[in-house]
């Protein structure tokens, strides 16, 4: 089953926000195979303005780049009206075992915390499309975090 | 003595002289009278005789000489003891220039201007601590000498008397006090450990120099209030601290180590390290001791240590996500031959490899830097213990092991680390798997639902494998099971000190037993009850 069933022809668009040109490619190969819309930025404040201006139904969000963080990112899209409740898949390298990063995932609520060499792509379409489904559901925002 | 003989003659010469009274009566009561007067100065006198010996006893024992000094015929005269002091004999010319020459050339100027000051002063009181050396054998001692100088009318000096004492013992015993306080001092000042000692009934604490040094207080002032105490610790941390107190003095736990920030009346903040002690009387608690070190430097070279590990383990992560993804991509290849699959498959295993053994090092790294943190969250124990059995059963399989688990029905969640404890019994597992025996089929697990923890073991047929006992090395740390070993699972020699160290971060331990009938069990506790210290992720 691909994105475009679910959504009856209207695909569903997804912003990757990520400096390394490889993953990014990677994973724009493998979501637009899926049936998804991608739009690719590749330093924080890009991303954020590609988000504020398309309104993308799903974020990935790498943390380390350049311009501006994932952290810092994140932290003005939740200040957003819009923002707020976008759902953001973190996808980084950057441990989650370190207090500030904890603080931070606690304050900002994205929706899930990867790191990305414990995950492979295709368990990151399933969440995406699991997150996904359960937004056509409940478009509100969801507030259980979890950190896989 | 004179004195002694006196007595008897009067009594003798009294009695006698009073034969030709009148009156008997008057005689005799006289003489009674006479006779209790006799017998009580013989008293007097016996006891004047006693204690003259035991004065002449004590200042053997006390090493303390008498003398006289006339000043104007410049002579002088002194006690058996103070000849032995000085060392010198009866033959010995006793004059103030002979005294000098006793005295130590050291302290020749300073005691002959002492005593010329005295005198020209018409101070009456002399009394100071000098070097002497010692006459007899050279030897150097140390004496404390006392005097009262008397004057006459016209304000001349006529005379002198005292003690000298030999206080060498005393003097050896200060400096060594003395000493050693001194190198307690610099070894504080150098270690940058100080101590306190906090009397629980008065509430006041005496701290040391150093302490005082850390703590930016007084140095003069080395008194300070439980509250005075409490306000130097940062807002952050003085509720837990106070707390923590209050819980090792009401709980009568001996020892409490504890880290906590403090911050200086001038705004510079320090990182502290404290390790105290309850002493009891009588099972009252009466003294809260304990040594406070500052750690501000480790704490800083730490966390660059760990800022630096983190970085490094992002930028070893980074191609190897790479790696992982297109081999991925490369894999959904609907083209690709079966000899090109197999390449990318072995690729993949590779990497995976690669990604795993950057994991261990960089949680080696952590455990090694004291970084290792459990981040507590309640946890449903029995769905992870569940789920990590599913995700190793392709492996199992391959391997031709089948994972037999043997957990109760119901468990209540437990506050730990999930991750932490997935890792740990993730690495167990995987060496039951791959280095248990060939015939040794199954690999069984189990949780026990005990009072104060769940205990989960793992346990597979057999020894440990023989080639793997080669690599076993002794780990003190295990302290518990018959043989304490430390095994070298999945090549990288690394998953049971993590899984070790994983637990213990989590409060709980790890040990195994290894029998050939009985095979090898592995066993781990995770604690119930968290304590609350503990929680604050503060400690570990």
């Amino acid at each position: 089953m691909t994105n475009s069933d679910i959504n009856e022809g209207k695909k569903n668009l997804l912003l990757i926000v990520e400096d390394e040109k490889i993953l990014s490619k990677t994973m724009n190969e493998k979501f637009s195979q899926e049936g998804y819309s991608v739009i690719q930025a590749y330093d924080g404040v890009q991303g954020l303005k590609l988000a504020k201006q398309n309104h993308p139904d799903l974020i990935l969000l790498d943390l380390l780049m350049p311009k501006m963080d994932g952290m810092s990112m994140l932290k003005e899209l939740r200040n957003d009206i819009w923002g707020k409740k976008v759902p953001v898949i973190i996808l980084t390298n950057l441990s989650a075992n370190d207090e500030d990063r904890l603080k931070a995932v606690v304050e900002l609520e994205p929706t899930y915390y990867f790191e990305k060499v414990d995950k492979g792509l295709e368990e990151i379409v399933e969440t995406i499309k699991d997150r996904l489904a359960y937004k056509e559901q409940k478009t509100d925002k969801n507030s259980a975090v979890q950190i896989a | 003595m004179k004195n002694k003989d006196d007595p008897n003659k009067t009594d003798d010469s009294n009695v006698k002289s009073n034969p030709a009274s009148d009156n008997m009566e008057v005689v005799k009561i006289e003489n009674d009278l006479f006779k209790i007067a006799y017998f009580q100065l013989r008293n007097v006198v016996k006891k004047l005789e006693e204690s003259e010996y035991f004065f002449r006893e004590s200042q053997r024992a006390a090493f303390i000489g008498s003398y006289y000094l006339d000043y104007q015929k410049d002579i002088w005269k002194s006690s058996e003891v103070l000849d032995i002091i000085f060392g010198i004999h009866s033959d010995y010319k006793r004059s103030i220039q002979s005294w000098v020459d006793i005295v130590h050339p050291d302290y020749k100027a300073e005691m002959s201007s002492y005593f010329e000051g005295l005198i020209s002063s018409k101070n009456k009181i002399f009394n100071k601590d000098y070097k002497i050396i010692r006459r007899n054998d050279k030897e150097l001692r140390w004496v404390r000498g006392l005097g009262a100088l008397e004057f006459n009318t016209k304000g001349e000096m006529v005379s002198m008397s005292g003690t000298i004492q030999d206080i060498t013992n005393i003097k050896v015993a200060q400096e060594n006090d003395k000493k050693t306080s001194e190198e307690l001092r610099k070894a504080q000042h150098i270690a940058k450990i100080g101590n306190f000692s906090l009397d629980l009934r008065t509430n006041k604490a005496i701290l040391s120099g150093e302490l005082l040094n850390i703590y930016g207080l007084n140095p003069n002032n080395n008194a300070i209030t439980h509250e005075e105490f409490l306000n130097i610790i940062h807002p952050d941390d003085r509720q837990r601290i106070k707390l923590e107190i209050e819980q090792a003095i009401g709980s009568k736990q001996l020892n409490t180590e504890t880290e906590y920030k403090i911050v200086l009346k001038n705004g510079i903040e320090k990182i502290i390290r404290g390790s105290s002690e309850i002493v009891y009387e009588n099972g009252q608690p009466i003294t809260f001791f304990g040594v406070a070190q500052d750690i501000t430097e480790r704490k800083l070279l730490e966390e660059a240590k760990s800022g630096f590990l983190s970085i490094i383990s992002h930028q070893l992560n980074t191609p190897l996500s790479m790696t992982k993804w297109v081999l991925e991509v490369l894999t959904d290849d609907k083209d690709l031959t079966p000899r090109q699959r197999e390449k990318v498959n072995d690729l993949n295993i590779s990497n995976e490899r690669l990604i795993s053994l950057v994991k261990r090092l960089m949680n080696v790294a952590h455990i090694e830097s004291g970084r290792l943190i459990a981040n507590r969250v309640t946890t449903d124990i029995k769905k992870l213990v569940e789920n990590l059995i599913e995700e190793i059963k392709p492996l199992a399989f391959k391997k031709d092991k089948i994972i037999s688990s043997h957990i109760p029905e119901k468990l209540d969640s437990i506050n730990c680390d999930p991750l932490l404890i997935h890792e740990a019994l993730e690495n167990l597992l995987t060496n039951a798997i791959e280095y248990s025996t060939e015939n040794s089929k199954t690999i069984d697990i189990s949780i026990a639902d005990r009072v104060d923890d769940y205990l989960i073991s793992v346990h597979n047929a057999g020894l440990i494998e023989p080639m793997l006992s080669e690599k076993i090395r002794k780990f003190d740390k295990f302290s518990h099971g018959g043989k304490m070993s430390y095994m070298q699972p999945s090549g990288s020699g690394l998953g049971l000190y993590i899984a070790k160290n994983v637990v213990e971060v989590n409060g709980g331990m790890l040990w195994f037993e290894s029998s050939a009938e009985a095979g090898t069990t592995f066993y781990f506790t995770i604690n119930k009850i968290v304590k609350l210290i503990e929680n604050n992720n503060h400690n570990i």
